[in-house]
Order: C-alpha cells, then sequence, then structure tokens
C-alpha cells in the first residue's frame, strides 16, 4: 500500500509541475515585466533596473522559472502589489472561507444525491425514477449565482429571515457564521446534487445488472441487506472519484458564490485580484486552487482500493 | 429505418422538450440578430426601471433600456460564443485525441501530459486566467473556454479511439493491406462520432454557463454589449426596487441550459446503445 | 458404448420435488409489445435426478430457471401455469415466502463465474452469508462448514481461499466457489444455468464431476440449462428438448438424444461436427505454404509500480511447424496456449521476437510497406466474435469490397461486382450488398467475414475461432460453406479452434498446444485415434462427442485411448500443471514417433 501511495504521488508530480509552467507563462504573457507591473508607471528606470536585477529579471526564462519554482517550494509566492503583504499570507486567511463554503457543500449533495440516485436505479423506470432523473436535469440546469440571486431575493430581502450581505468568520461566531453560509453552501451544493444523482443512479443500475446480485437474491437475502452488502460499496467506487472530480466545479463555483453573497474567499480575491492587475496574487490563487484539485483528487484516488480489492496492488 | 427514428424521437419527451426549447433559443438568437423591439445598447432616461407593461413586456433597467431586447440581443452572443466554443473545442480535440490515440509514442505521451495539467485546473479558475491576460473581450472568452474545455474533448475521443483501437474490424481493416491513416480515417473516426456528439451537447451547455458566469463577474462580454451574465450582475443593485431584472436573464439560462441537457440525454440513448436503459 | 448411471435416489411416482404445468412466460419488447418466449412448459424433477433443458439461444430455457425462483429479468413475466415446489405454489408466492426458499431449498448457479461472485467481499463473507441468514448457525459454525465444503471442490487450500478476493481465481475456481457456496446450503433443488460454458473443457468436466457427484451425495435434483449436447448426454437422467419457447421432444436422455424421434432433435445431433470420412489425406510430398521456425512471441504486461521492470509473458515459444498447400491445419488448445497468437504473428499483426516465417519461401518478419502490403493479399484472416468484426457503419458489399482495395487495377465498380459476387457465393446474394451489419444474424455475418477474407483469393486463410459464436445448427452450415469454399478456391487453411469437434470434422492435421508450447502434432487421425502426449488424450477425454453410428442412432463417444509411452530414451515432457506426468523443466525436443506424428519429449 505504501508503495502504491508513492507510485501515484510520483505520478502526480510531473502534471504539478506542468501546471506551474501554464501559470507561470501564462502571467509572463502579459505586456511588461513583474518589476514594472510592481512599480506601476511611476517608477524610475533606476529603481527598476535595481528590482529586475534583484529578481532575476535580466537571467533567461528558464532561469527565471526555476528560481521562482524554488520559491514557491518554499512557500514564497511574491508579494502583493496591492496590499504590499506576502501573497501567502492573503491566501491563507482566505483559504479558510473558501473551504468552510466548498466542504459542506460538497458533503450536502453527496448525502442528498447518492441515496436519491440509487433509489431512481433500483425503481428504474418507475414514478420515483422519473421524479428523481427531473429533480437532476432541473439542479443541473440551474446556474448557481443565479440560485444564490433567487434566494437572496427571497429569504433575504422577501422573507428577511436571513443575512443578505456580509460575513462573519466562523471562529468568531459559530452561529452567526452559519447562518451567512446557509445560503451559499445550499446554492452551491444544488447544482452538484445533478451530477452526482445522475453518476450514482448509472452506476447502480450498471451494477444491479450484474449476475452476482442476482446471485444474492438466489441466497433469499431481502432486498435491504442486497443494496446494503451488494450494491452500495460497488456504486460507491466510481461515484467516488465522481465527487473529487465535481470538486474542481465547486472551486469554480465557488469563485461566483462568493461574488454574489460577497464572502471573502479565494474566488473574489482571485476577481478583485484581476480588476486590481494584483500578478502574484492571480498567480497564487490559480496555483493553490489547482494543487488544492489535484491534491483532493489524489487522495481520492488512493481510496480508491479501500472501495474496489481489485486495483489493491498484491 | 426513417419512419422508426421519428416514432423513436415522438416517443421520448426528452428529445421534444429539449429540441423545442433550443429551437426557441435559436430563434431568440436569430430575432435578436436581426432585429429587437428597442435597441438593446441606446439608453433612455425617460423609461429607467420601469416594471413589465405593454411598452416594455419585461420591464426596463437601470439605463432605461428595453429587458427584452437586450435579453435577445444577449441570445446572439451567447449562442455564437457557446457555437465557437464548441466547434474549437470539438475540432481541435478530436483531431489530437484521434491522432493521440492510434499512434500512440512519445509526442503523444507529452501531449496527453499536457492535458492531463490543462484538466487538472478547475475550467473556470483557467478560463479567469486568460481572461486575466486578455482582458474582457468577447474573443478572449472563446480562446478561454475553448482551451479550458480541450481537454476533455481529447480525453473522451482517444479513450473511445483505445476502445475501437482493440474491435476487430479495424484489425481486418489492416489485413486488408490498409495503411494505418486510411483505417484511421476509415473505420474509427465515423464510429467514434457518437461519443463525441453527445460531449458536444454537454459541451455547449457548460459553455452557456461559463460564458455567462464571467459575464457575470464581469470578466466575460464587455459591457455595454448585452450578455446574460452581465444583466445578472447589474441587476443585484436594483434587487429591492426591480426584482424582475434578476428574473428573466437567469431564466433563459436556465432554459437553454434544460434544452441542451435534456436533447443531450435523448442524444445519448439514441446513439450509445450501452447507455440505453439509463 | 453404454452410458452408466446411478439409479435415480427416489423411484417415479413419488412426490417430484419440482413440478411445472403449463408455465407461460412472456417478454416485453420496445418495438413489438408482449413476445411470448415459454409456452405451455411442463417438467417433473425427482430428487437426485438430473433433468437438463437443452435448445439453441432464443430458446426460453434460461428463463425458466429464472422463473423458478421469481428471478425473471424486469422485462419478462410468468403469464400462466403452475410451479410447485415440493408442496408449496412459486407463482404469485410473495417475495417473503420466496426468499424463504431461496438459498436454502433452492440454489443457483450462474453462467459467467467472472460477475457472479461480489468484486467487493471476501469469498468467505459471500459463502456464509446464506448460511447465517437461513439456518441461523454461528459465525465460527459457517465458516467451518464452508471450509469441508470447499474442501470437497478440491480447491486446496480452503482457508486461504475463504480470506481471499474473488478476482484472485481463474474462472474454474471460481465456478467451484460458487458450486460450494450453493451446495453447503444442501439445497433439494439446484438450477445450473450453463456451469461450465465460461470454462475450458478440462475445467469444464472437473467442475461438471463435481457438480454432480456433490449433489448425488446430498440427493438435490438439478436442473442444468445447457446448449451443449454431449455434455447433457453425459451428465442428465431426463433431457427437454426446446425450441422458440416451446417443448419440442422429452423423456429419459438415452432415448432421447441417442435415437431421436422429432425431426428438430435430428437436425440439431445432426448439425453436431463429425468425421468426416471421404476426406483425402494430405499428400505428405506435398509443398509447404508456410514454414514456421523456432518462433518466439512476447508480451510485456506494465508493472503496477512504473518503477518496476514490466513482466514479459511469452504466449508462443520455439514454435516449429509448416502448413502444406492445400490443406487445413488446425491449432488446438485452451484459452491462453498461444494458438490465436500463432494466427496473429502469421497475419503479422503481432510483433514476432525470434525465430522465422516463411510464406512462400519468402521471409515475412521483417516485411513492411509495400511489401507487406503484398503479403496481405495473398493472407487473409477470419475473426472470432461476428459482431465485432464487421464496421458497423458500412454496408456488406463496401465491407467485402475493402478487401479488393489494396488490388493494383481494379476500378471501383469492378471492386463492388466482385463483391456482389463474392457475397452470392457465400450465400448472400442480391440486395444483401445494400444492408448493414446490424440487420444480419450472427451466421450471416460470419458469412460477410468469410467473403471479405476471399475476395481477393488469398492463398491462405487463418480462421481464428470462426464458429465458436455461433448455435450449432449455424456452426454446420457455415463450417460446410468453408469446406466448400476452400475447395473450389483452393486456399491453404490455418484453423484456430478450442473444440476438439470442430476440428476433427475440418482439419488434415492438428497441432495441439498448451501454455505457449506445442506439444504434439501429426494427422487428425493420429492424435484423435493414437494420441501420444497425456495432454492431448486429457483432452479428449474431457470433450465426450455424440457420434452417429452405422445404423443411422447415436452413440456417446467417450475417450478411451491407453496412455501410451512416449518414443524409447524419451519421456513426456511437461511444463505446467498436467497431472501424472512429472515436471521438466528442460526445453522439450519434437521426436517423430511414426511419419509426421511428432509429439514434446525430453531425454531420459
Amino acid at each position: 500500500m505504501l508503495k502504491y501511495t508513492l507510485h501515484r504521488l510520483l505520478l502526480a508530480l510531473p502534471t504539478l509541475l506542468l501546471v506551474s509552467i501554464i501559470v507561470f507563462g501564462l502571467i509572463r504573457l502579459i505586456p511588461g515585466d513583474p518589476a514594472q507591473l510592481m512599480l506601476g508607471d511611476l517608477g524610475d528606470p533606476a529603481t527598476l533596473g535595481r528590482l529586475r536585477e534583484q529578481w532575476g529579471l535580466d537571467r533567461p526564462v528558464t532561469v527565471q522559472y526555476l528560481i521562482w519554482l524554488g520559491k514557491v517550494v518554499h512557500g514564497d509566492l511574491g508579494i502583493s502589489i496591492l496590499q504590499q503583504r506576502p501573497v501567502m499570507e492573503i491566501l491563507v486567511s482566505s483559504l479558510g472561507v473558501t473551504a468552510s463554503l466548498v466542504l459542506p457543500a460538497m458533503l450536502l449533495a453527496s448525502l442528498l444525491a447518492i441515496p436519491a440516485g440509487m433509489l431512481a436505479a433500483w425503481r428504474q423506470n418507475s414514478a420515483t425514477d422519473v421524479a428523481v432523473v427531473t429533480l437532476a436535469i432541473a439542479c443541473l440546469s440551474i446556474p448557481s449565482f443565479w440560485l444564490g440571486l433567487v434566494f437572496l431575493l427571497v429569504f433575504g430581502v422577501w422573507l428577511d429571515l436571513l443575512p443578505v450581505v456580509g460575513y462573519v468568520s466562523l471562529a468568531e461566531s459559530p452561529v452567526e457564521g452559519a447562518l451567512y453560509l446557509l445560503l451559499p453552501v445550499c446554492a452551491l451544493a444544488l447544482i452538484e446534487v445533478g451530477v452526482i444523482i445522475r453518476m450514482a443512479r448509472a452506476s447502480t443500475i450498471e451494477v444491479l445488472r450484474l449476475e452476482y446480485v442476482t446471485h444474492a437474491r438466489a441466497k433469499g437475502l431481502d432486498e435491504a441487506t442486497v443494496a446494503r452488502r451488494h450494491v452500495l460499496k460497488n456504486t460507491m467506487a466510481p461515484t467516488w472519484t465522481m465527487i473529487g472530480l465535481t470538486l474542481g466545479s465547486l472551486l469554480g463555483g465557488a469563485v461566483v458564490i462568493e461574488t454574489v453573497f460577497t464572502l471573502p474567499g479565494l474566488g473574489r480575491l482571485m476577481v478583485d485580484s484581476i480588476f486590481a492587475r494584483d500578478y502574484p496574487v492571480i498567480q497564487g490563487c490559480m496555483l493553490l486552487v489547482t494543487a488544492i484539485y489535484v491534491v483532493v483528487n489524489l487522495l481520492v484516488e488512493l481510496c480508491y482500493p479501500l472501495l474496489d480489492p481489485r486495483v489493491r496492488p498484491q | 429505418m426513417k419512419p422508426s427514428w421519428i416514432r423513436v424521437v415522438l416517443r421520448r419527451p426528452n428529445a421534444l422538450v429539449g429540441g423545442g426549447l433550443m429551437a426557441l433559443m435559436l430563434l431568440a438568437a436569430t430575432v435578436g440578430a436581426l432585429r429587437t423591439p428597442y435597441d438593446p445598447i441606446i439608453m433612455d432616461f425617460d423609461a429607467i426601471l420601469q416594471a413589465p407593461s405593454a411598452a416594455h413586456w419585461l420591464g426596463t433597467d437601470e439605463w432605461g433600456r428595453d429587458v427584452l431586447s437586450r435579453l435577445l440581443a444577449g441570445a446572439t452572443i451567447t449562442m455564437w460564443i457557446g457555437l465557437l466554443v464548441v466547434v474549437i473545442a470539438v475540432v481541435v480535440g478530436t483531431l489530437v485525441g484521434e491522432l493521440t490515440g492510434f499512434m500512440g509514442g512519445w509526442t503523444s505521451r507529452c501531449i496527453m501530459a499536457l492535458m492531463d495539467a490543462l484538466q487538472a485546473f478547475p475550467s473556470l479558475v483557467l478560463a479567469l486566467g486568460v481572461m486575466a491576460v486578455f482582458g474582457p473581450s468577447r474573443h478572449g472568452v472563446v480562446a478561454a473556454l475553448g482551451l479550458a474545455y480541450l481537454p476533455a474533448v481529447v480525453r473522451v475521443v482517444r479513450s473511445s479511439v483505445l476502445s475501437l483501437r482493440e474491435k476487430e474490424y479495424v484489425e481486418a481493416s489492416r489485413v486488408a493491406g490498409n495503411s494505418e491513416l486510411f483505417t484511421l480515417f476509415r473505420h474509427v473516426l465515423p464510429n467514434s462520432l457518437s461519443p463525441i456528439i453527445v460531449l458536444a451537447t454537454a459541451l455547449f451547455g457548460w459553455a452557456v454557463l461559463s460564458e455567462s458566469a464571467l459575464s457575470f463577474l464581469g470578466l466575460g462580454v464587455p459591457p455595454p454589449a448585452p450578455s446574460w451574465g452581465g444583466m445578472l450582475a447589474d441587476s443585484r443593485n436594483y434587487f429591492e426596487r426591480a426584482p424582475w431584472l434578476a428574473i428573466a436573464p437567469g431564466l433563459c439560462i436556465s432554459l437553454t441550459l434544460l434544452g441542451i441537457n435534456l436533447l443531450g440525454d435523448a442524444l445519448r440513448d439514441l446513439l450509445d446503445p450501452r447507455m440505453k436503459n439509463l | 458404448m453404454t452410458i452408466e448411471k446411478p439409479p435415480a435416489a427416489s423411484m417415479r411416482g413419488d412426490d417430484p420435488v419440482l413440478g411445472i404445468e403449463g408455465l407461460q412466460v412472456d417478454v416485453r419488447t420496445p418495438e413489438r409489445g408482449w413476445r411470448r418466449v415459454v409456452r405451455d412448459f411442463d417438467l417433473e424433477l425427482q430428487a437426485g435426478e438430473i433433468t437438463a433443458l437443452v435448445g439453441e439461444s432464443g430458446s426460453g430455457k434460461t428463463m425458466i430457471g429464472r422463473a423458478i425462483l421469481g428471478l425473471l429479468p424486469p422485462v419478462a413475466e410468468v403469464r400462466g401455469g403452475d410451479i410447485r415446489f415440493g408442496d408449496t405454489a412459486l407463482v404469485g408466492a410473495g417475495e417473503a415466502q420466496l426468499r424463504r426458499l431461496r438459498g436454502r431449498e433452492i440454489g443457483m448457479v450462474f453462467q459467467e463465474p467472472m460477475v457472479s461472485l461480489n468484486p467487493a467481499l471476501r469469498v468467505g463473507a459471500q459463502m456464509t452469508e446464506a448460511l447465517r441468514l437461513h439456518h441461523g448457525v454461528s459465525a465460527g459454525q459457517a465458516r467451518s462448514q464452508c471450509l469441508a465444503m470447499l474442501e470437497r471442490v478440491r480447491i486446496s487450500d480452503p482457508v486461504a481461499c475463504f480470506n481471499a478476493w474473488p478476482h484472485q481465481f481463474s474462472g474454474g475456481m471460481r465456478q467451484r466457489i460458487m458450486l460450494a457456496s450453493v451446495l453447503v446450503m444442501r439445497p433439494r433443488l439446484l438450477i445450473a444455468d450453463e456451469p461450465t460454458t465460461a470454462l475450458d473443457a478440462i475445467v469444464q468436466k472437473e467442475v461438471m464431476d463435481i457438480m454432480v457427484s456433490l449433489s448425488r451425495d446430498t440427493s438435490t435434483a438439478i436442473l442444468l440449462v445447457s446448449h451443449d449436447l454431449s455434455m447433457v448426454a453425459h451428465y442428465a437422467d431426463n433431457v427437454i428438448v426446446l425450441r422458440k419457447g416451446e417443448t419440442i421432444e422429452s423423456g429419459r436422455c438415452t432415448d432421447i438424444l441417442l435415437s431421436p424421434q422429432h425431426e428438430y432433435t435430428r437436425t440439431l445431433l445432426g448439425a453436431l461436427p463429425s468425421r468426416t470420412t471421404t476426406a483425402a489425406p494430405p499428400s505428405a510430398d506435398a509443398r509447404p505454404l508456410v514454414e514456421v521456425q523456432s518462433l518466439r512471441v512476447e508480451f510485456t504486461r506494465k508493472a503496477v509500480l512504473f518503477w518496476r521492470k514490466p513482466t514479459i509473458v511469452r504466449a508462443v515459444e520455439d514454435a516449429d511447424f509448416s502448413i502444406r498447400e492445400h490443406e487445413t491445419l488446425a491449432v488446438v488448445g485452451e484459452s491462453g496456449s498461444g494458438k490465436t497468437t500463432i494466427g496473429r504473428a502469421l497475419m503479422r499483426l503481432t510483433e514476432t521476437q525470434a525465430g522465422t516465417i516463411r510464406f512462400d519461401a519468402e521471409e515475412i518478419t521483417g516485411l513492411d510497406g509495400a511489401a507487406l502490403k503484398r503479403h496481405r493479399s495473398r493472407a487473409q484472416m477470419v475473426f472470432q466474435d461476428p459482431y465485432s468484426s464487421l464496421d458497423p457503419r458500412m454496408n456488406l458489399g463496401d465491407i467485402v469490397a475493402e478487401g479488393l482495395r489494396n488490388l493494383p487495377g481494379l476500378s471501383k465498380v469492378e471492386r463492388k461486382q466482385r463483391a456482389c459476387e463474392m457475397l452470392a457465393e457465400v450465400g448472400l446474394p442480391g440486395d444483401y450488398a445494400d444492408r448493414h451489419p446490424h440487420e444480419l444474424s450472427g451466421g450471416q455475418r460470419q458469412r460477410v467475414c468469410i467473403a471479405r477474407a476471399i475476395v481477393s483469393r488469398p492463398r491462405f486463410v487463418v480462421a481464428d475461432e470462426p464458429v465458436s459464436a455461433l448455435d450449432v445448427t449455424i456452426q454446420k452450415q457455415v463450417l460446410d460453406l468453408l469446406e466448400t469454399l476452400q475447395t473450389r478456391f483452393g486456399f491453404t487453411c490455418l484453423f484456430i479452434s478450442h473444440d476438439l469437434g470442430v476440428v476433427e470434422q475440418i482439419a488434415d492435421r492438428v497441432l495441439v498446444m498448451y501454455r505457449g508450447r506445442i506439444l504434439e502434432s501429426g494427422s487428425r487421425d493420429d492424435i484423435y485415434d493414437r494420441p501420444l502426449h497425456p495432454y492431448t488424450r486429457r483432452l479428449l477425454q474431457a470433450t465426450p462427442r455424440i457420434m452417429r453410428t452405422e445404423s443411422g442412432g447415436y452413440r456417446l463417444h467417450e475417450h478411451e485411448a491407453l496412455p501410451r509411452e512416449a518414443p524409447p530414451g524419451y519421456r513426456h515432457y511437461n511444463h505446467g500443471s498436467i497431472p501424472g506426468v512429472p515436471l521438466t523443466p528442460e526445453p522439450p525436443l519434437m521426436i517423430e514417433n511414426s511419419p509426421g506424428h511428432l509429439v514434446a519429449c525430453v531425454p531420459t
């Protein structure tokens, strides 16, 4: 198992390396080098030259990349142009907000969608099935930011039940913080519900068709036992992978949801930084979000053998 | 064959509703391109934030522009961008996927490593990064989304090619003395079209959704050009006074997505026999 | 030869274990609504008896087995009739009542051992499940009962097996585990749905022997669902012949299968492959068309961990043989023996690692470009799976015409013309050229494959299991067609098959392969009547065949050639698990025992 873990980790390294090259290259496509961007139009040529020398900008691009990568590996993502603080510091404070949004959404979506998908598959072609499938399609078709706006309009403005704009950290006040997070989490979760329902339903139908389910029934097991012992685990394997992949759209969705609900998370930070042309922060956001996505999917993959003994290394 | 095909479509409400919705949206886009009741861009300070009425069926916005006209014009832009993204991602992705799947070797391994890296980004985050470089523009949106969805197409095409490559009729073509490239285009490509078509419909939906999201964030279609996402973003300031501004564009996006999702499901039923009962 | 069977455990006239009367089963099809798949089916099964349901695909035999347990697929429904198990009426019984019978009183063994065990549960957990549910025994008791049963199905290390995962076993082992987990319940009735169809001949015999002997001990009645007439004749007491849901004939096995009355049963038996005595033996001095020397083919399997070295699997090792012009050489062996790899190597679809292949005295292992193209216009191939060997998007005319694309000097019209002529030649005349593969049956598709292969008039055809996916009557038609075409066009044929019956009918000479090595080669009569190598004998013994007698009836032929010594100064070569032969790690020599009859030996 340890060797398998090492194997997967080593395989993820080239991907992460390429990701860093893409992020580095993308920002370099912007006219003007980091020193110019940092000083803006105000910098005099002498300061500019000093800064360039200090950052190694007079050396070849590959060397610049390696210097940058070395710093990144040590947790140094540069200095924010706007806030004049280390980018890492800014990212860490925003990460908590995004995590408290995305993780509950992921959990909520899975808890709602997996049982619903399995139930629909079990009663394939019945009214229940049609209802669940329709619900899934509806969820897939509503953009999260619009749903967020509608939530705000209904619960915040018309019914005046929940706070509309603003944010209180969970650490400061768990109850109030949770109230601020309730609507965004629901809006975000509902989108993924559609994806996970469809996946859970499809893989359950696939499993139900297999002979070992008939075999289990031929043993005289009741439907609940068949579901629990013979179907759930085999259905979970592909669905589990899917949940890891939905994190990507959840992180993307968080960017928009954080803007709708004005939450100070990573996504909003990225958007604000784009408007402020704060390139070190944009770079940091992209790297961090992608690294999280890659690492979470790696963890998902490492857990996969627990669900499917067939891929366990002997 | 033909009459039963029509019957199959008629028996599937998915195909009918989805097709109907998409036809409606395409009609809206066409009307939006040809003529709209009012000019979607010119401001009219005498008609600011009017509720829906006979003159303005869906009301007016904070600059006095007719919401219906802006929705129609927005449909043109959204559909056009969606279509371009799909065409670019599908054409480039299919070529890359077919070639890397069929040929193998170091070049294709490198290309696949690059695709893995691109897919490692959450697609909206990658698109945001590209938009940060290019600045908000329609071409930027198309480029950003095309790039973001390219790896998904490559992956689907490649895996379909890899499974087709093992089919005995591909082997038979080799035995007949045909070259690899002929075999690829004669036997493999036509048979991998089904998953590509199904993916293309899904892609159109994602592209519409992402374009709206980018425009909502102010990083997509630049104002004053109307876009559904941008209209939603503007509506936030007049929430209490003019809720219709927040309802109508969102409904348009949802109906488009619903249409394409239903149509995609129906197409998948028809084209992919393995998924027939799902 | 007569069949010896112990007398049935109970006398006729007792209360039957299972009684079925007038059973009707319908299936809902999307196009045509309800369609009857089982019609007026009657059955009476006594304790300890084995009754077989035989029929070709679409005969409804599987539906009957499932209907008894109330486990029909969702599209099927019982529309009438009675099923009585002892005193219980099963049609219309509640789920709870059925569940009490399932597993405890009625056990079921499925066809596909690869998918009938849950991959996510250990073998032990699956085996003890039913015991604990129905008999309420403790975990420890269940475990010891299961271990005892695993031992009885001859699993060498029952404890290890009990704790292992299903995917760690081969198909034959899994089917034994299935048997053990069903029979540990000591059911009164066992429904075995094609229990050995997916297995190799020798394993098939082992599993059937275990199944029959165990159920005799517990006087369990068996309902055996099968398409294999010879196997049924060997094991069953009674037989019911089905066709398209209707009972054609039923009665004692010896009566029905060895002296059939009904025309359909006769057709079925007549379609069984048999040795045609008319075939002229190939002249030994005919020129060899293909000569293979010291051929080795290896496959590399990537290691799970990328820093490990990939494992190299030798699919074919040190193969020497030649194929004479106009003859049919058959390669027989079980799965994994390397027989398909040899065919693919001759077609240059697989790279070879060592050795030479000469075609018409020309070395072909290094050919590429135009030379390879030329080789492929002289040598063609017929594939195994009629469902994946035709491009679903092309019509038959185009599919066959593609075989002519690389012949010089033919216009498109001429190609199409010749394709149509060839389609007519294989029995698909007229408008068949415009049809698409999905409109054809399996047998018709295989005809198209044959047409595509020989339309360019090749000198050599590799036929890789061309009839193994087909029902027995269709199989006969395709084999006959292949023979007719061979006489007419005079091509040389390499015929690859696992089915000794088919090979006996079509081959002039035979190669026997086992785990990548050729163990024996010789004329058909040498191999079938005077087999030398113990493996060849085992293979023949595991394949009982129904043979026509001179008087027009049938008899069950079981192979009984005596074991024969290796040629003087040598002993039989064995590199695998051939029982009764000591392992000989050193490489074998092919020793000629009599003219043209070679066997793998090592010097003593």
